[in-house]
């Protein structure tokens, strides 16, 4: 496995390098997606419910 | 529930009204911008040709512009994420100003490329048949992925002044209204929310810092990887990234100068964030003078045939004229200013940081164009000239026009003082690291 | 394979100028006219430049002829983004006219100033448009990219197919570039530089043998033999 040859082949071939662009940026568009979700989606199923208005609260059903 | 800013009416105050003053300075910008649009046009049918450019000045002010605004783009980057990675917190209140340069400007410096090329349409050649060993490979996956980073690092910190908007500025268009609902994605000012935000901030301010270094070290391999006197030395890498700095730094001065005045902004974008700045530009220019002592004493000392002729071009000869004006634009000048005058006076500072930004430009100019007019072959060859011709005026002009024009739209729509980094007080138990200082009663104007 | 290169004699070089225009019919370069001409813009893929040294009377003059030095290690091929520049296996170092972008960085890389841009799409007089050359390989190039000397790279094609169709073996001698054929003084010289007992490989060895740049690393395969 001669590795001068395949990093040769590579840097002096024409495709892999835009190979390379599509993956670093597409890669960052993908971490970039799922760090923004991770943040807006903070504690949405969690304990943090907005406060609620008398209106809003859920009514007894005993009475 | 949404972060505690003493602040936060007048911050928001630019955006609920649009004036005819606005309608006016927008219609001539975009008139500006078209008309640089309609030369590109003509060029893209006609051919380069209508450029001034020649054999052997094949790159001329399209690539003095790539490298400009590339460079003027480091100024976000530099105040978001290298100062907040320093701790400096005095810069809260100059993030989103400073990153708002940097996402205008880039589009222009990678269009600026794109203009340049003789066959712009077969630009996908270079996804389709990209070869890494090509410094303008390495070129287009920094900049893309700076361009694309900057969005996101830009974005995010806006989102809860967006929610802010979108829960305040209800006297607005309904479109409006619907582009901040959009827009803001849900944010309900949770402590969880600004606790994960800031995480990532964190996180991509590192990042952002090691994008800046490999960007414009990237771009100035352009002209490093070649053979040729004037641009093949190992300085040029941090020559050009302590210049970009330098630009960006100066152009925050400005924007910031505009915005207060404009918005009246005083009591957010106080004196004592100039006085800061002010600290910086001098180190920075410092540091520039520096590097062109280190480079030109190298060539000079050597003598080496080749590289005499582009310094004597440079030093006495047919760019004497700019290269003097540039180093005292760039350095002797605005040094001055920053040290007997800047403190405390907003005027001089601007004033100073215009001459630089002036001085850069002139600066990258002086780094292309002498090296091409004398190429090795000059003995033979004789030497070569070049003058700027209309179309690369007018898309110039048009390239600056544009940068203001998305800078002023966007001022009008979204608050360009970040509210959450700048308030006393976030949701939840957080307190915002990033509180600016009170103003000192000394620093009032 | 073999690697093709030559050798220019400046002893036997008058600058008459006809391997330029023999270039220049042969490749189809197009005409500037005088304007962009001035500008520094004619398309001379093989060049022949004066170069005087000291102050009259004691003046040396050289007559530099110019064609593509179709290194070994190009520093043009090292920066095309898209390999529209390339080596072939013979070691002539092309252009693709169809993948070529227009960025320029080949033309300012290159130390021996050899490349051309078509700032505009080509012209020429009716009177020339009548000869140019049909070989598909110097099809007049578009606006937009980049072109240069091949070594005449269609004749090499062109003799190896008479060969075949001769039925006999082709000959390193059978390939004979334009400028080289139409040389006046007979000071240009071609052929194998991997063939020790060529005319050009000899040449190449000789004490008054040198190449423009050698300090470059870039290798060329134009050989000067020194004047004097």
């Amino acid at each position: 496995m001669d590795i001068g040859a395949l990093v040769h082949a590579f840097f002096d071939n024409a495709g892999p390098g835009g190979v390379v662009v599509l993956l670093v940026i597409g890669g960052a568009c993908t971490i970039y997606y799922f760090l923004t979700r991770w943040i807006v989606t903070a504690g949405k199923d969690k304990d943090n419910q907005p406060a609620t208005t008398p209106e809003e609260q859920p009514v007894s059903m005993d009475a | 529930m949404e972060p505690k800013n003493q602040y936060t009416q007048k911050i928001l105050a630019p955006v609920r009204r649009v004036s005819t003053g606005d309608y006016l300075l927008w219609g001539v910008l975009l008139a500006l911008l078209l008309t640089g649009g309609a030369a590109w046009v003509w060029q893209f049918i006609e051919g380069l040709g209508i450029t001034g450019m020649n054999r052997p000045v094949y790159w001329g002010v399209y690539i003095t512009n790539f490298v400009f605004f590339i460079g003027l783009a480091h100024s976000g980057t530099f105040i978001s994420a290298i100062l907040r990675i320093a701790g400096q917190s005095w810069r809260a209140p100059l993030t989103r100003a400073a990153e708002a340069i940097t996402l205008f400007s880039l589009p222009f410096g990678a269009g600026s490329i794109i203009i340049d090329m003789g066959h712009p349409e077969r630009i996908l050649n270079l996804i389709f048949y990209g070869r890494y060993q090509s410094p303008i490979m390495w070129d287009v996956t920094a900049v893309g992925l700076y361009m694309l980073s900057s969005i996101v690092f830009f974005y995010l910190s806006l989102i809860p002044d967006i929610a802010m908007c979108r829960d305040r500025l209800t006297d607005v268009p309904r479109w409006q209204r619907r582009m901040y609902e959009i827009l803001a994605l849900g944010w309900n000012h949770s402590p969880e929310q600004y606790h994960r935000l800031e995480k990532v901030l964190d996180g991509m301010a590192v990042f952002m810092t090691m994008l800046v270094v490999t960007v414009h070290t990237v771009v100035s391999w352009l002209f490093g990887m070649t053979v040729q006197p004037g641009w093949h030395t190992a300085l040029i890498g941090p020559f050009f990234l302590l210049g970009a700095i330098l630009s960006g730094t100066a152009a925050v001065v400005i924007v910031l100068a505009v915005l207060r005045k404009a918005y009246r902004l005083e009591k957010v974008l106080h004196i004592g964030l100039f006085n800061s700045l002010r600290k910086l530009l001098i180190t920075f220019v410092l540091g520039w003078f520096y590097m062109m002592i280190a480079e030109h004493l190298t060539i000079g000392y050597s003598s080496m045939t080749e590289e005499m002729v582009v310094l004597t071009d440079k030093f006495s000869g047919t760019y004497a004229l700019i290269f003097w004006g540039m180093a005292a634009f760039v350095f002797g000048i605005p040094l001055l200013i920053f040290i007997f005058k800047g403190k405390n006076n907003v005027g001089w500072m601007v004033f100073a940081s215009v001459l630089i930004n002036i001085g850069m430009w002139m600066e990258r100019y002086i780094v292309i164009i002498p090296t091409e007019v004398s190429p090795r072959m000059l003995h033979v060859m004789g030497q070569g000239s070049y003058l700027p011709a209309l179309p690369e005026i007018l898309i110039t002009v048009a390239c600056f026009a544009g940068l203001i024009l998305l800078y002023a739209l966007f001022t009008r729509f979204f608050p360009i003082v970040p509210i959450w980094e700048t308030a006393q007080e976030l949701p939840g138990h957080a307190y915002s690291k990033e509180t600016s200082p009170a103003p000192s009663p000394a620093a009032s104007d | 394979m073999p690697r093709w290169g030559m050798v220019i004699d400046l002893d036997k070089c008058f600058a008459c100028q006809s391997c330029t225009a023999a270039c220049r019919m042969e490749n189809n370069t197009p005409v500037a006219g005088k304007d962009q001409a001035d500008m520094g813009r004619a398309i001379l893929w093989n060049e022949v430049l004066p170069f005087i040294e000291g102050e009259y009377p004691n003046i040396h003059t050289t007559m530099l002829q110019r064609p593509c030095m179709h290194c070994d290690n190009p520093a043009c091929i090292k920066v095309c983004p898209v390999q529209a520049t390339y080596k072939d296996e013979e070691g002539i170092v092309l252009v693709d006219y169809e993948r070529c972008i227009g960025c320029r960085m080949c033309t300012v890389a290159c130390p021996y100033a050899v490349r051309y841009f078509n700032w505009y799409e080509p012209e020429w007089p009716e009177d020339l448009k009548v000869h140019l050359n049909p070989e598909p390989e110097v099809q007049p190039r578009p606006k937009g990219v980049v072109e240069k000397c091949t070594f005449c790279v269609q004749r090499l094609r062109k003799a190896r197919e008479e060969a075949e169709a001769a039925g006999r073996t082709f000959n390193a001698t059978d390939y004979i570039p334009a400028c080289v054929q139409t040389c006046t003084g007979h000071a240009r010289y071609f052929g194998d530089l991997d063939d020790p007992h060529s005319l050009v490989s000899k040449l190449a060895h000789s004490p008054r043998a040198y190449r423009m740049f050698e300090e470059l690393g870039t290798q060329p395969k134009v050989y000067y033999l020194k004047q004097g």
